[in-house]
């Protein structure tokens, strides 16, 4: 893969990447950070893609390591009903649907942010996390129920 | 207002784009590619088997119900009219390959792969179906005829439990099931059947999948394990006298239980690379021996 080729995939995921790292980190120069040091790793291992179709999937991988790597260097492990309060972006409509994202635990979270948001199928989403199909579908039946429970019944397909 | 999952956080910030902007110049250009092609010699290949022989003894013993034993069709694989379908990952964890339950897993993603083909996006499966990846009238009718030919039943009810405690009174169970858990939630069905998201403490953090599939019954339940070959597996005796397959791999760790009415399949969240999402250290051999400790299989059975 060409430098050339390289930069137009992940400018082509941007919004994944920043969405995904929304997930699991509230600051915007944490976003960054991680961001930052994934495209660096992926560009340094990208000899050990196989399969060029999984390059979204394998990216994002990647990322959600590397957020994870700054929660624990930073000891700022994400519990976000302890998070101090983030002004919407003005242009966000659905602020209710955010906030009752941003409140599931992690285990539910990234299988709906990855399945819903970023329309991973169920098993993008197990290879991402590294978890079984099956409990992907029980986190994301469990989330919807969770979301249910904040939202009313206008969670969205 | 309409709810939807687009712009869930907004707009991508600007100081976001130029950061990964920045770090996409800075990448240096690509080197080329030194191919070295691995020559077959025969001396090193025979040398190289007897070396993992000699260091795993049981490699013999284990190898009718390794990993790869164990594989299933992947019925979600990518289907390209032009590339031939890359090898199945897919192991089924409801028994080894002789089991009624294996089989009847094994048959079933064939025939959920067969009907990828022709899928019916009305209909809706009812219960007890819908706890199942039936999607039409044609595959309900298979799964009653690979379930009545296996003998095995289907699910009727299934039930969430987010403690050790709740789980042990939803199936009226006074044994501990776990040692040093410090955290299981999951769900459980009637016969006793659950699948967990479990962590345990013994030395370092255990995050773990465990499913315990009741004999008798009829699972779904499929695990991507990579390649099979890049596993270390053997058989591994806990002290109080039960077998388990252990399965070492790179990013992942399988641990595997026959016990007389159950069949115990544990998906360990590391590896020995060591760059896990759960678990951020490498596990060692001896690690998933410990691991293996920390389930009372005379309960579980």
């Amino acid at each position: 893969m060409t430098k050339d080729q390289f930069t137009v995939q992940i400018l082509d995921m941007e919004k994944t990447l920043y969405r995904v790292a929304c997930g699991i980190l509230r600051s915007e120069a944490d976003r960054e950070d991680a961001v930052q040091e994934c495209i660096l790793k992926a560009w340094e291992k990208r000899s050990a893609l196989k399969n060029d179709g999984a390059f979204r999937s394998w990216v994002t991988r990647i990322l959600i390591n590397e957020c994870y790597d700054i929660c624990r260097r930073g000891q700022k492990l994400v519990v976000m009903d302890e998070l101090p309060e983030q002004a919407a972006p003005p242009e966000l409509e659905n602020r209710e649907l955010r906030d009752a994202v941003d409140q599931l635990e992690d285990i539910y979270r990234l299988p709906i942010l990855l399945f819903y948001v970023e329309g991973f199928n169920i098993r993008e989403v197990a290879q991402i996390l590294q978890i079984p199909e099956g409990t992907v579908k029980s986190r994301l039946y469990a989330g919807r129920g969770k979301l249910r429970e904040s939202l009313g019944e206008e969670v969205p397909e | 207002m309409k709810r939807s999952w687009e712009d869930l956080y907004g707009e991508v910030p600007a100081s976001f784009e130029t950061r990964m902007r920045d770090t996409l110049a800075s990448l240096p250009a690509a080197e080329p590619v030194d191919i070295r092609r691995f020559r077959f010699r025969p001396s090193a290949l025979i040398a190289a088997v007897l070396m993992v022989m000699l260091l795993t003894g049981a490699a013999f013993a284990t190898d009718l119900f390794g990993l790869k034993s164990l594989i299933v069709t992947d019925p979600y694989a990518q289907i390209s009219p032009t590339a031939s379908p890359a090898a199945s990952d897919l192991i089924a964890l409801q028994g080894f390959p002789e089991s009624p339950e294996f089989k009847a897993n094994s048959e079933w993603m064939d025939a959920l792969a067969a009907a990828r083909k022709a899928p019916d996006p009305v209909w809706t499966a009812e219960y007890p179906y819908s706890l199942y990846s039936v999607s039409s009238p044609a595959l309900q009718a298979r799964l009653d005829e690979i379930t009545a030919r296996y003998g095995l039943k289907l699910h009727s009810t299934v039930r969430d439990f987010d403690s050790e405690e709740e789980l042990y009174a939803l199936l009226g169970c006074e044994d501990s099931f776990f040692s040093n858990c410090a955290a299981i939630s999951g769900y459980v069905y009637e016969d006793g059947s659950f699948h967990g998201d479990g962590t345990s403490v013994a030395g370092i953090c255990y995050e773990y999948q465990f499913g315990r599939y009741g004999k008798g019954s009829f699972s779904e339940v499929t695990l991507h394990v990579g390649n099979p070959n890049d596993y270390e597996e053997w058989l591994y005796t806990t002290k109080e006298g039960v077998t388990v397959q252990l399965s070492l791999g790179p990013d992942r760790c399988v641990l595997m239980a026959d016990l007389p009415s159950s069949f115990v399949a544990v998906n360990l969240l590391g590896g020995t690379r060591g760059d896990g999402l759960y678990m951020p250290d490498p596990v060692t051999r001896q690690g998933l021996e410990t691991f293996a400790e920390l389930f009372n299989f005379s309960a579980l059975g």
